[in-house]
């Protein structure tokens, strides 16, 4: 390739918001960390930074952080807003130079006729408190507990999780007359365009990322009930047609079977066929795996399982599968400790370390230093 | 108790009067499988309340890779014995640390059981099915490589019990752990020591009864030729009496009031019933192998190669099976054979099926 034609393709990329080709950023999701305070926050935070990692995924709890409705929701100094364990959060990851994305749900009960934390809300109301959160962690908020210093800034933040499962995004379908029709992509469309705005306008520079589809790659049943699961390409294809603005897509991979040999949907063999269907809703987008992992026991939640033995070694190969995908900009590990209901983590529920742990440290370990854009 | 004592009475005389394992004519048969299931799975099976309850496991070869599965089906009957809409498929375990083996499945009554996924590499799951959401809950599921394997489980009353045999390289010893099955995992969980060393199919749990024998004492030796039989709670088994085998026992099973124990006796195989609260022994069949064999509302079942022998006192031939019998399950009203046929379930499908046949006992 000449000089100029190489030139030509890296302004091409750009113009695509495209990353240049790298290894996938390698991620851990700690999810008790918005669940502890004070010192056992700082613990939680030590220990995450001790793997050696250097980039997070955050919960950020809407209904948490809104536990009433706000007079001014885009306003992230509205009295109803309770902010002080995300600054905490936030604070405590950028002081060990980690890196985050944010994801937020749950929503409040105040937003919702239903009460339920996985009802899906208005796009405005949800849209609104995007909004606060961009604003908050814009990098220009000052900090309240530091005079003079600012919060720390929230780049990429992924619009709710798992909005194609009705366990969290609820209705996934609408009765019209006797059947369901899917109606999830549509509303999701709607909260994410109007996310996408007020994000934006809070922080021209964040990356909004859309989709954080679940891990279904089946829809032969689709609406079945109203609480019906959407497969990830279904989504995507019906996602497309409302065309919301939309930088990164996100997803989730739990495959069954090793990371180089699944075949099921969506898994890092099917990975060319989502970049196709995520060009649909923009061109060119990176993708970021926000979840992935296999889990070492049998719980409710995830029926498939393998040894922990199996757990460190395809740890290693799902890394290296990403690595074949220079569009997957970052890839995290879920989770970093095991509860009764999730037992993907490298510890277990007793805190001592599986064999992935190890696996995890070392590749971490080995890591380069996070680019620009990345680093907190 | 009055009632054991009464049915024990009255169960003595009868066997006394009847030959074991002696029957001429099969029952009554129905005229078609209840079910057909595609492959030959292993089977594991049991009645609960008026549903069948039954795993099947199998691994799963797909072009690229695999994996193994036990999926666990309700099939709601109707009175009269046939089936009610289509099985439910209501627990599901994949895994790919090693190969499924057949599920320990345990009614519990109203269509609820007690599931172990067994399989060899990896501490089987231990699963209550369900509340009446039909959510299940996880009773026991560790995946440390030197995790306690759950042997035997049942539903006592309001408590689920498990008998656990320490890990591989583990160090400890064997545990009866209790539980209330309807709450989140790990809630009122009692774990009290269990006084035996059972091998693996050695060992049952029932309402009111825990039945082992322990294993071989040193490798490669036979294991015991006495069964222990005891009452379980929460603070582990009491009331352990002794019921000697004419040789190294085979299997232990046991259901409400009763206990069944196949041994080595000379050249063959004994299998033995003993009913609560006298537990005096009864030989109800003797053969050349160790049968399939089922326990359940008071009655036994076994397949003896294509024979299908069942009864609330001594075993008669309910059925001859259409191929090798895969397992049995029994009730105080039917029996269930699944058995392995070289034709496949739908058109077109996959050459082998397993039949599933419900025949009365009466």
């Amino acid at each position: 390739m000449t000089r100029r034609a190489a030139a030509l393709v890296a302004a091409l990329a750009l113009a695509a918001g495209a990353a240049p080709a790298r290894a996938s950023l390698v991620g851990l999701q700690d999810d008790r960390i918005q669940t502890v305070d004070g010192p056992e926050l700082e613990a939680r935070l030590d220990g995450l930074a001790a793997t050696g990692v250097r980039m997070t995924r955050v919960d950020v709890s809407w209904a948490d952080v809104a536990p009433a409705r706000p007079r001014d929701p885009t306003n992230p100094d509205d009295a109803a807003y309770r902010w002080s364990r995300y600054d905490a959060i936030f604070r405590g990851l950028a002081a060990r130079g980690i890196g985050v994305i944010a994801d937020f749900y749950v929503t409040p009960p105040w937003a919702t006729r239903s009460g339920a934390p996985n009802a899906a809300p208005r796009a405005a109301d949800g849209a609104a408190f995007a909004g606060a959160l961009g604003r908050r962690y814009s990098g220009a908020w000052p900090d309240p507990l530091n005079a003079g210093r600012h919060l720390p800034e929230l780049r990429r933040i992924e619009v709710w999780n798992e909005p194609n499962l009705g366990q969290f995004y609820f209705p996934q379908c609408r009765k019209v007359g006797s059947r369901y029709a899917l109606d999830s992509p549509r509303t999701y469309a709607a909260l994410l365009a109007a996310s996408y705005r007020t994000i934006r306008a809070a922080n021209p520079d964040a990356i909004v990322v859309g989709g954080v589809a679940g891990p279904v790659g089946d829809t032969s049943r689709v609406c079945a009930s109203a609480d019906s699961s959407v497969g990830t390409l279904t989504f995507i294809q019906q996602l497309a047609r409302q065309r919301p603005p939309i930088d990164a897509w996100s997803q989730h991979v739990y495959p069954i079977g090793s990371p180089s040999r699944a075949t099921f949907f969506p898994s890092w063999s099917t990975m060319r066929a989502l970049a196709r269907a995520v060009d649909r809703l923009r061109k060119g987008i990176p993708i970021y795996v926000t979840e992935t992992g296999y889990h070492t026991s049998y719980n409710r939640y995830h029926r498939y399982f393998v040894s922990e033995r199996q757990q460190a070694a395809w740890l290693r190969e799902t890394f290296q599968q990403a690595a074949r995908f220079p569009r997957v900009q970052l890839t995290v590990w879920f989770n970093l400790q095991d509860n009764p209901y999730w037992t993907g983590g490298l510890l277990r529920a007793d805190a001592s370390a599986k064999p992935a742990y190890a696996a995890f440290a070392q590749l971490a370990g080995s890591s380069p230093p996070l680019p620009p854009g990345w680093a907190p | 108790m009055t009632a054991h004592r009464a049915l024990a009475g009255l169960v003595a005389l009868l066997a006394a009067a009847a030959p074991a394992a002696v029957g001429a004519r099969p029952a009554p048969a129905a005229r078609a499988p209840a079910l057909t299931l595609a492959g030959w799975d292993a089977i594991g099976a049991d009645f609960s309340g008026t549903s069948l309850v039954y795993g099947a496991s199998a691994a799963v070869r797909l072009p690229r890779f695999g994996y193994q599965r036990t999926d666990v089906y309700r099939a709601p009957l109707t009175a009269s014995g046939r089936l009610r809409g289509r099985p439910a498929d209501v627990v599901v375990v994949r895994t790919s640390a090693g190969p499924m083996t057949a599920a320990g499945v345990v009614g519990a009554g109203g269509g609820r059981f007690v599931v172990i996924a067994r399989g060899r590499g990896f501490a089987p799951p231990v699963v209550w099915c369900c509340d009446a959401a039909d959510v299940q809950s996880v009773l026991e599921s560790d995946g440390r490589s030197d995790a306690p394997v759950a042997l035997a489980a049942a539903v006592d009353g309001a408590r689920a019990r498990i008998l656990l045999a320490p890990g591989a390289g583990a160090g400890g010893g064997f545990r009866l752990v209790s539980t209330d099955p309807s709450v989140a995992p790990g809630f009122d969980r009692r774990d009290a020591p269990f006084p035996g060393r059972p091998a693996p199919g050695l060992a049952a749990l029932a309402p009111g009864i825990a039945a082992w024998a322990d294993g071989p004492a040193l490798p490669g030796a036979p294991p015991s030729t006495t069964v222990q039989v005891g009452v379980p709670s929460d603070a582990g088994v009491d009331g352990v009496c002794a019921l000697p085998q004419p040789g190294p026992t085979l299997a232990v099973m046991a259901s409400a009031g009763v206990v069944v124990t196949a041994a080595r006796a000379g050249a063959g195989v004994e299998v033995a019933r003993y009913d609560l609260p006298t537990l005096r022994r009864r030989v109800v069949w003797r053969g050349a192998r160790l049968p399939q064999l089922a326990v359940g509302g008071g009655a036994v079942a076994l397949a003896d190669g294509r024979r299908v022998l069942a009864g609330l006192r001594g075993l008669r031939l309910v059925r001859r099976a259409a191929g090798p019998v895969a397992a049995v399950a029994v009730s105080s009203r039917l029996v269930a054979s699944f058995e392995r046929v070289a034709a496949p379930a739908r058109p077109g499908g996959a050459p082998r099926s397993t039949r599933v046949w419900l025949t009365g006992l009466a």
